[in-house]
């Protein structure tokens, strides 16, 4: 194959790689939580410098979390918090503290507050929460203090990191890369969940432009194709 | 083609939520029903490449890397124990829970299970049961020649004779707490089961320590709000349907890349 056709594939595997990222965007949509992720495309030099052909390829770089704010759903469930503006919650697993928007908590067998998936919920400073079976109504303040009929019971440790050094996990988790720092008035709100921040109208319409594209880099290939069949066709008659 | 599968997985995880939805509808009118939720989690992540890899002998080091996500998936189909509303019966075995805790009842096989049904009933040899004919655990019958019975908001049953004017108490009615209500297994029937994530039940006196009270001649309702479940029932369709678009999306390029030549 030519250049220019090497060029088209980068394109099109670049392409076929956000596809992947927009289905999962898509399929996320429901997750309560879940950080919509878009792609950051860069040139990939190859040959550069002098004497060189200078052929610059397309390649997926990057991807940045979208750290928008997703749609607050009511619940009424009182141990559903969902944290306006900026923060996340710390979430202790065997691998280490993770970081998530999932505020859909419930109270382990032993007492201590407890993710979906069994892991403890960081109080402040890392320590877990401890809620007794006979606790009455669970109160969440907007700080994120804890409270039971007027008996203090921890408060949900809220942190802030470098979003471009979180590295995705699964289960609604975030691994951060960066130190962890406490934030400074956190806001939270119970009886309500974080939905997920992705918008599907922006999903599907940039699934049709990827598709296009795609497209579109298929008939270069092609064309460049005929070229070169009617290159080597004419080269042929003049001998 | 990856997207085809994620697609797939988002399209599973919209038809979970359509089942729940339909579960909590068709159980609009069952007593003491808890809506369920069904929530979800996204799939690993393929690590293409880590965020904050080197990119340079000098240590600068990448700000985004890429990774692949894989799709989405149920985490759990979390019972939201909310009080449904109360409705006045004036049935003196009927009895609704204004608070947290489950009445305990004996299962044919001799193991306890937890209902939020208070609607009971009274056997010939004068046991309290459910609907279903299960007895209540406590060890009391209603004496045959009871007028009537009245049971009060701390759960104690007082039996009324013609020949006495005051009641003659003849048992009380406990209440079981658990740590994670989430955690108990239903078992349909509008029966629970503890299990190692709910953790034991603390049995007691209705009305103290975190227990709901009592509240004769009372029933309660399901808490499904149907307006509620018809809105999210519309959202996990269009959910679906996004998906499907995805799916049409990857086949069409992949039959466009069979066409490379």
């Amino acid at each position: 194959m030519s250049n220019p056709a090497y060029i088209t594939l980068s394109r099109q595997s670049a392409l076929v790689r956000e596809l992947t990222g927009l289905a999962n965007n898509v399929a996320n949509a429901t997750t309560n939580g879940f950080r919509s992720e878009g792609a950051v495309f860069s040139e990939y030099m190859m040959r550069a410098g002098a004497g060189g052909d200078g052929i610059s390829m397309s390649r997926l770089a990057g991807q940045y979390l979208d750290t928008r704010q997703g749609d607050l759903v009511r619940t009424e469930a009182p141990l559903d918090v969902a944290i306006t503006g900026e923060g996340y919650f710390v979430v202790e697993t065997p691998a280490g503290q993770r970081l998530t928007r999932a505020g859909s908590f419930s109270v382990s067998p032993d007492g201590v507050l407890q993710t979906t998936e069994g892991y403890r919920v960081a109080g402040d400073g890392g320590a877990p929460i401890a809620i007794p079976a006979d606790a009455g109504n669970i109160v969440v303040a907007p700080d994120g203090a804890l409270s039971a009929d007027g008996r203090q019971l921890g408060r949900l440790w809220i942190v802030t990191s470098d979003p471009m050094l979180m590295a995705r996990e699964g289960d609604a988790m975030l691994k951060p890369e960066a130190p962890l720092q406490t934030m400074q008035g956190p806001s939270v709100r119970q009886g309500y969940l974080e939905s997920s921040n992705v918008e599907p109208v922006r999903a599907i319409s940039r699934l049709i432009e990827v598709q296009r594209a795609f497209e579109f880099g298929q008939e270069i290939l092609s064309s460049e194709d005929q070229r070169i069949r009617k290159s080597i066709e004419i080269i042929g008659r003049g001998r | 083609m990856q997207a085809l599968r994620i697609a797939a997985s988002g399209m599973d995880a919209q038809q979970t939520r359509v089942e729940v939805i339909s579960n909590n509808i068709a159980n609009m009118s069952t007593t003491a029903y808890a809506a369920r939720r069904a929530e979800f989690v996204d799939l690993h992540y393929q690590q293409v490449r880590p965020a904050g890899s080197i990119t340079s002998s000098t240590g600068l080091i990448a700000p985004a890397g890429v990774q692949m996500g894989l799709g989405a998936r149920a985490s759990t189909i979390a019972v939201q124990l909310s009080q449904g509303a109360l409705r006045a019966t004036g049935g003196d075995l009927d009895i609704a829970i204004e608070g947290r805790g489950f009445l305990e009842v004996e299962l044919p096989s001799g193991e306890a299970a937890f209902t939020r049904d208070g609607a009971l009933k009274q056997t010939g040899e004068g046991r309290i049961v459910t609907s279903d004919g299960y007895p209540l655990a406590g060890d009391f019958t209603v004496p045959n020649d009871a007028r009537r019975i009245t049971i009060n908001a701390a759960g104690e049953i007082f039996a009324y004779f013609d020949d006495a004017t005051g009641g003659q108490q003849i048992g009380s009615i406990t209440l079981a707490l658990f740590a994670n209500d989430k955690g108990l297994e239903a078992l349909g029937g509008n029966l629970f089961r503890e299990t190692e994530a709910s953790g034991a039940p603390l049995i007691g006196e209705p009305g103290v320590e975190g227990r709901g009270a009592l509240r004769q001649g009372y029933l309660e309702d399901s808490s499904v709000d149907v307006v509620q479940q018809i809105a999210e029932l519309i959202e996990a369709q269009r959910g679906y349907e996004l998906n499907s678009k995805v799916v049409t999306a990857a086949d069409q390029m992949l039959a466009a890349a069979t066409q490379i030549r």
